[in-house]
This record gives structure tokens, C-alpha cells and sequence, in this order.
């Protein structure tokens, strides 16, 4: 579970890029986070992962508070970040052995974890090359085969989808879907909003810093218009926030 | 023009800001400043000192009017520093660049990148000479005391000295490159090019070098003859240095129109060579090779067994630094060239037998020798650890990944540690590869290489941390280029610059105070022991105020 309480964050003193944001993530949930370009999605996911620090506020995964109990609270998520050139040197293989390292998996685990992944995003025949060699895509499948090598209760990712083949963008949305079934969390910010619609239990709607939104879709659409469609009310909320 | 102007400007805005790295909280500013203060505090001695041992040096060579040795001495050095410092710049800024796969899809000529590029190179190389050429210059003039013209010169001089010796690394460099596409393992020759290019260059300039063979008679000669005839026995393999020697000595404007003319001449050839030359080898340069190969069922399993964090973030650094073409260059292959070149020197030296005659009857049961190996233990430990630059670009090579740091369940101290590490074997590695030749050529019996060795492994450990503090209040963490995160980073002047003050002051200890080795080696001993630990400590200290703002 996340747990997001009365979070700021103020960039240079002026400008408030997250607002007083609360939000409470259940387990067994995928939850979207929606928002367009600078409301805040990115700068609320790198607070919750401890890459930022809250001004004010707090947040604990799973109990563990980010700030107060960092490296107990860090081993309970997994993180794709939005850019997936990392470590481009080192090969695949090497990428995920690092992350199986520090997050202590034992090496029977991984092997079958690094051949399960491997063949379900397609990727068995590129881990002896340098990620270097890798197109976007399958930069970003490394990526999220190093989150999942160490089968986080958490899920937390910074537009997962983007530059993945159809194939891959399936196998991820239905392993977010089978973790969630297992009782795990999902939170992830998208900007394709069709995902949202088919994926999420609930959606959080940021705009300009504040959370406009916080519920189901069926909630989103009894509070706007029942007839409208996601896209259009996601333009009248981050309108009129 | 208006171009290359504006690429020039954006290319400049793109190196030299110095953007700072987020909001800092009060305490930290001060910190930075008090860094900052204490480093300047440090570093201006060794600048004054230069200064007035130029004055010293004038005065000393007055009398055989020969002052402008001095000169001479200065053109070549910093002409020769100025050529391998372009080695290293040249691939990473003409080659290896980030903003290189922009500009090639850019409507450009050739012409316009190299100009640009080179215009970048040059303005960073004026500020690296500034640093040397004003100390001693100043020196200089308050010696011999020269009319304004002299002042005139000099600037001229200044700004056209590093042409030349960075258009020949250029042009090495550019040969390299275009020859590389013929190999097949082009990440290999990538990553060795700059090994190719230095050797090239020693060898040119060995080549060079020997050309001058001067006699006894001949040096006694020139001494005699006075009005700085001694400079003529400055040869150079930048054709252009000689003449501008002689207009600052001389007061020769002759001479100094010559040697603008030479440098013109050799700019605009290069301007055409590299037309042909530089799109041959820029073009793919960011190829790389991949097998896609599946691993074997046993190579697999060899490769997935698990090892503590630490031991592979360690590995993780390593790798890295080996396959990074610039880091290769800049960070490794440092350990490796200095004491390669210290047994070049040796063994190049004209009367070698003499010089080993000279080694051999080295006392090494004066009581001086422990006290001596203690200290130039400690030194080599000191210049390696801060040569290499590892731990002194340790976070700001992470650039813009520096995010990985804060989010995994690893605490930032282990991280840390592991990072010295990566720099502490570095160094390691030199040390290894200089007391094995200096025990075969020097016959230095066991105990004096293991006290220098003790001196050195500790003298490393404490550089390797006091860098890893320096880049945690100071990160580089935004660049376009790996080489900006390495070369055009001002830590390494912090770590350094002290470092071989630290390194002269105990060296000079014990040469000056005939100490009695019982005191002054476990003294030594003692003092760096209690100096690492404190600087592992301070590392901890300024790791939890600094690294949650680092973003």
C-alpha cells in the first residue's frame, strides 16, 4: 500500500509543483496517475521513491516511511523510470544481475525470474550484448525486467508503456493485472488514457500540482457526465482545476 | 557565420554552464562556500610559489643572460601539455559527444562543426593554460622588467600557442578515427584509439626531441655567449614555437608575425584536411557492436550467482570505467601511463649506464632512505589516487542517472564505498605496475618497497575518499558529454591541486629535517591512518547533509 499524506513539494522556493496531495493506494489495486505535461505526476513519483524529498507531508510504503526508514521502504517497490537509457554499458545480463544483487535475491530465483522474463518480452537472445546496442524498446523492457526480477509488493512506473512493441506493452499489462490479483500494488502514470480506462481500478487525475481526481472510472463518469467519454472529461477536469 | 556563431554560442552555453545542481538548503551553501574558500586557501600557494620561483629562476640565470630560458622552458611545456590534453579532448568532443548525432542530421558542412568544435576545445584549453602561463609570465616580466610592447606579445603568444599543438592532436586523432570503421571490433579500437594516439605521440616527439644533440663544448659555448643563446636549444615539434620565443625574448616583431603566419597556414590546412577527414570517421561513430547470441546454459549459470551488493556495484563502477571510451582514457588509463612513462624516461635517458650507475649506489641503508620512502609513499599515493580522478567524478559521471543512488534499498555510504574502492584499485594498479620495476631496476631491498607501498595504499585510501567528498558537494551532474563529466569537472583541481601540495610538503620534511626514521615513519604512519579514518567519517557526515538534495 502507498500511503501519500498533505505532500508538498516547492521547486526554488516559488513554484509549487505538487500541492497538498493525498492519496491512498490500496493493495491489489492498479492505480493510473493522469495528469498533462508539468501537473506534477513525475515530481510525485520521484517523492514517493525517495529520489525527491517532501517539503511537507509524508509517505510510507507499506508501512515504512520513505524518509525515516529508507532503505526498508525502498526494498518494498520496483521503479521504471520514464527514460530508460541507463547503465548502457553493461550488458543485459549484467543490469539485472546488479538489481538482483541489491535487492538480495537468491540465485536460483533470478535464474528462473531472468529466463521466464527473457522469454516473454522476447529479450533471451539480446542479455549477452550492452544495452548500448538495444533500441528504445528494448531499453525500456530491460528496465522493467529489472524491477520485476526482484518481484516487488509495489509497482511504480513512470510511463511504462511508451517505445514497448504491442506484444511487450500486452505481456506488461497483464502481469500488472495478474499482481494485482496476488494482492500487489500498482501505480503508474500514463498519458494514453485508453490504458487508464482498461487497466485501472481507479485513476488519480493531477493537474497543476493539486489532485483533481481520486476514484473509479465509474465514480469519474457519475461526477461528470455518464455519456462522456474519458478523454473528454479528462480535458474538462484539467480544464477547470 | 551567423551559423557558426550561433553554434559556437550554444555549444559554449552547453559546456561551460555551471548549472546548479538543484535547490540547496542553507547549511549545504555554507558548506560549499567553506569548501570552496578552504580549497582556493589551498590552491593559491601553489600558484605564488610557481610565481616566485620563476623570480628566482630569472635571477639566477641573469647574470649569463639567459632569462630567456624561462620562456622557453614555459612555450614547450605548456605547448607539449596543451597537445596531450588534446588527445584526450579531441575524441570526446569531436567524436564522442552527445549533441554529434544531432548535428550530423543538422544541414551542416563539415567546416562549420570543426569550427565550432574547435572553438569550444580552444576557449577550455585557454582557461587550463591561464592557470600555468600567468604565474610564470608575471614572474618573468617583474624580473627582466620589459617595455609594454613586451606585454603585447605575450597576449598574441598566449592566444595562439595552443593552436597548433591541438590541431596535431586533432589531426592524430582524426586519422585514428577514419582508419577505425576498417576494423571489425569497432568498440574495441574505439576504446583504444587514445592509447594508439598517445603512443603516436610520444613517439613523435621523441622523434623530435632527438633531433637537438648538443655537445659539452657546445652547451659551454652557449653559456658563455650570453643574450639567451640557449634558447635556440629548445627544439620543438610545433614549428611555430620557436619564433614565439624568440619575439617575447627578443622583442622580435619579425619574428612573431612569423609564427602567426605559421599558425594561419597550418589552421587553414588543417580547416581542408579535416574536411575530408572528419566525416569519415564521426559518421557511425556510436555504432556498436552486438552478437545477439544466446548464453549457454553454463555461462548463464556462472553469470547469475549472487554476491553481496557492494561487490557488485563495485563491478558495476569498474565496468563502466573499462568500456567507457572516455572514462578509459581519462580515469584507467592513467594508472597505467605514469609509470610507463617514468620507465620510458629512465630508459630513454641518453647516458642510461650512468643513471643506473647513479640508481645503483643509492644508500638504502642510510637512515635517510625509510624516512625518504615514507614520504614519497605517501606522495605517489596522494598523486595516483588524484590523477586518476575516479572517486573525484565518481557521482558526477552518473549525470542525470544519479537518481539510481537515492532510489535503491542501498545505503548511500555503501555506495560510496564502493565508488572509492573503484578508484582505490586504480591506484592500486599504478602502484603495483611502479614497485615492481623499481625493485628489479632500483635493487631496493624488500622493506623499503613495502614501507613506500604501506605510505602509498594509505596515501590512495585518503585521496580516494577526500574526492569522493569533494564531488558529493560539487557534482557535475548535468552534461552532454562524458567528457564534460570527467575533464571539464573543477573537482579534480580541488583533489589535485592539495594533493601535490601535501605530496611536496612531506617529500620536503624529510629531505630538510634529517628526522630519525623510528619516529618519522610510524609518525607518518600514524597521521594518514588518523586522516583517512577522519576523512571516511567527514565523507559520511557531508554524504547525509548533501546526497537528499542532489537530484
Amino acid at each position: 500500500m502507498i500511503n501519500i499524506q498533505n505532500v508538498t513539494k516547492v521547486y526554488n522556493g516559488k513554484v509549487k509543483a505538487v500541492d497538498n496531495i493525498s492519496l491512498a493506494i490500496e493493495d491489489g489495486q492498479i492505480v493510473g496517475f493522469i495528469g498533462p505535461n508539468g501537473a506534477g505526476k513525475t515530481t510525485t513519483l520521484k517523492m514517493i521513491t525517495g529520489i525527491l524529498n517532501t517539503d511537507t507531508g509524508n509517505i510510507t510504503l507499506n508501512g515504512f516511511d520513505i524518509r525515516k526508514d529508507p532503505i526498508m521502504a525502498k526494498k518494498q517497490f520496483g521503479f521504471v523510470p520514464d527514460n530508460p537509457d541507463i547503465f548502457l554499458r553493461l550488458k543485459g545480463l549484467e543490469y539485472l544481475n546488479l538489481m538482483a544483487d541489491i535487492y538480495e535475491v537468491d540465485s536460483a530465483s533470478r535464474r528462473q525470474r531472468i529466463t521466464d522474463l527473457a522469454k516473454l518480452f522476447e529479450m533471451d537472445h539480446a542479455l549477452n550484448d550492452k544495452i548500448l546496442s538495444y533500441s528504445h524498446g528494448m531499453r525500456q523492457k530491460i528496465v522493467v525486467m529489472g524491477v520485476l526480477v526482484h518481484d516487488p509488493k509495489i509497482w511504480i512506473l513512470d510511463e511504462p508503456l511508451t517505445g514497448l512493441d504491442p506484444q511487450s506493452a500486452f505481456a506488461l499489462k497483464e502481469m500488472m493485472r495478474k499482481v494485482a490479483q496476488e494482492g500487489k500494488t500498482v501505480f503508474f502514470s500514463t498519458h494514453v488514457l485508453e490504458v487508464a480506462e482498461k487497466l485501472c481500478h481507479k485513476v488519480a487525475i493531477i493537474n497543476k500540482g493539486h489532485i483533481a481526481f481520486f476514484g473509479t472510472l465509474e465514480e469519474l463518469k457519475k461526477d461528470y457526465h455518464p455519456n462522456m467519454s474519458l478523454e473528454e472529461i479528462f480535458l474538462e477536469v484539467t480544464k477547470n482545476a | 557565420m551567423r551559423k557558426l556563431k550561433s553554434l559556437v554560442l550554444a555549444m559554449l552555453k552547453n559546456t561551460f554552464s555551471m548549472v546548479d545542481q538543484g535547490k540547496r538548503k542553507k547549511s549545504s551553501k555554507i558548506l560549499l562556500y567553506g569548501f570552496a574558500l578552504l580549497m582556493i586557501v589551498a590552491f593559491l600557494p601553489t600558484l605564488a610559489m610557481l610565481h616566485f620561483l620563476t623570480i628566482d629562476a630569472v635571477a639566477l640565470l641573469a647574470p649569463y643572460q639567459q632569462t630567456g630560458v624561462i620562456v622557453a622552458l614555459l612555450f614547450n611545456a605548456l605547448a607539449l601539455m596543451i597537445f596531450f590534453f588534446g588527445i584526450f579532448l579531441i575524441p570526446a568532443v569531436f567524436y564522442f559527444s552527445r549533441d554529434i548525432e544531432t548535428l550530423l542530421a543538422l544541414p551542416l558542412k563539415p567546416v562549420d562543426i570543426i569550427l565550432s568544435k574547435f572553438a569550444v576545445t580552444l576557449i577550455y584549453e585557454y582557461l587550463t593554460l591561464a592557470l600555468f602561463f600567468i604565474p610564470v609570465i608575471s614572474g618573468y616580466a617583474k624580473a627582466v622588467s620589459p617595455d609594454m610592447m613586451f606585454y603585447v606579445y605575450v597576449v598574441i603568444v598566449f592566444l595562439i600557442l595552443p593552436i597548433i599543438p591541438l590541431i596535431l592532436a586533432g589531426l592524430i586523432i582524426m586519422l585514428i578515427m577514419w582508419l577505425i570503421p576498417f576494423a571489425k571490433n569497432r568498440d574495441f579500437f574505439n576504446m583504444i584509439s587514445g592509447g594508439i594516439a598517445l603512443i603516436f605521440a610520444l613517439w613523435l616527439n621523441y622523434a623530435i626531441a632527438g633531433l637537438a644533440t648538443v655537445t659539452e663544448g657546445d652547451l659551454i659555448n652557449m653559456l658563455i655567449e650570453g643574450n639567451n643563446s640557449m634558447i635556440a636549444l629548445f627544439q620543438s615539434f610545433i614549428p611555430n614555437i620557436p619564433f614565439a620565443i624568440s619575439a617575447v625574448v627578443n622583442n622580435d616583431v619579425i619574428q612573431l608575425l612569423i609564427s602567426l603566419a605559421i599558425t594561419f597556414g597550418i589552421f587553414a590546412g588543417f580547416l581542408l584536411l579535416s574536411q575530408v577527414l572528419y566525416f569519415r570517421g564521426v559518421i557511425g561513430v556510436n555504432e556498436t557492436s552486438s552478437s545477439r547470441r544466446q548464453l549457454s546454459n553454463k555461462d548463464f549459470s556462472n553469470s547469475t550467482r549472487s554476491q553481496k551488493a557492494i561487490v557488485t556495484y563495485l563491478m558495476k563502477e569498474l565496468r563502466l570505467l573499462f568500456r567507457t571510451p572516455i572514462y578509459l582514457m581519462n580515469c584507467v588509463s592513467v594508472n597505467v601511463l605514469i609509470p610507463v612513462l617514468f620507465i620510458i624516461m629512465a630508459a630513454s635517458f641518453p647516458q642510461e649506464e650512468d643513471l643506473f650507475a647513479l640508481i645503483l649506489t643509492i644508500p638504502w641503508d642510510n637512515v635517510l632512505a625509510i624516512s625518504l620512502a615514507t614520504a614519497f609513499g605517501v606522495a605517489f599515493g596522494l598523486v595516483m589516487g588524484s590523477m586518476n580522478m575516479v572517486s573525484a567524478t565518481a557521482i558526477s559521471r552518473e549525470g542525470q542517472h544519479v537518481y539510481f543512488m537515492k532510489m535503491i534499498p542501498m545505503e548511500i555510504m555503501d555506495q560510496l564505498h564502493a565508488k572509492s574502492l573503484s578508484g582505490f584499485l586504480l591506484s592500486l594498479l599504478g602502484l603495483i605496475l611502479t614497485v615492481i620495476p623499481a625493485a628489479y631496476f632500483l635493487k631496493a631491498p624488500w622493506y623499503i618497497l613495502a614501507i613506500f607501498s604501506v605510505m602509498a595504499i594509505l596515501g590512495s585510501l585518503f585521496i580516494n575518499y577526500l574526492s569522493i567528498i569533494v564531488d558529493v558537494i560539487h557534482p557535475k551532474l548535468v552534461w552532454e558529454t562524458e567528457q564534460a563529466a570527467v575533464k571539464q569537472n573543477i573537482n579534480f583541481i580541488f583533489t589535485m591541486l592539495p594533493s601535490f601540495g601535501l605530496a611536496y610538503l612531506l617529500v620536503w620534511l624529510a629531505l630538510n629535517f634529517e628526522f630519525d626514521y623510528r619516529v618519522f615513519a610510524p609518525a607518518s604512519f600514524l597521521v594518514m591512518v588518523v586522516l583517512t579514518l577522519i576523512t571516511i567519517k567527514a565523507a559520511e557526515i557531508v554524504a547525509r547533509v548533501r546526497f537528499d538534495e542532489i537530484s
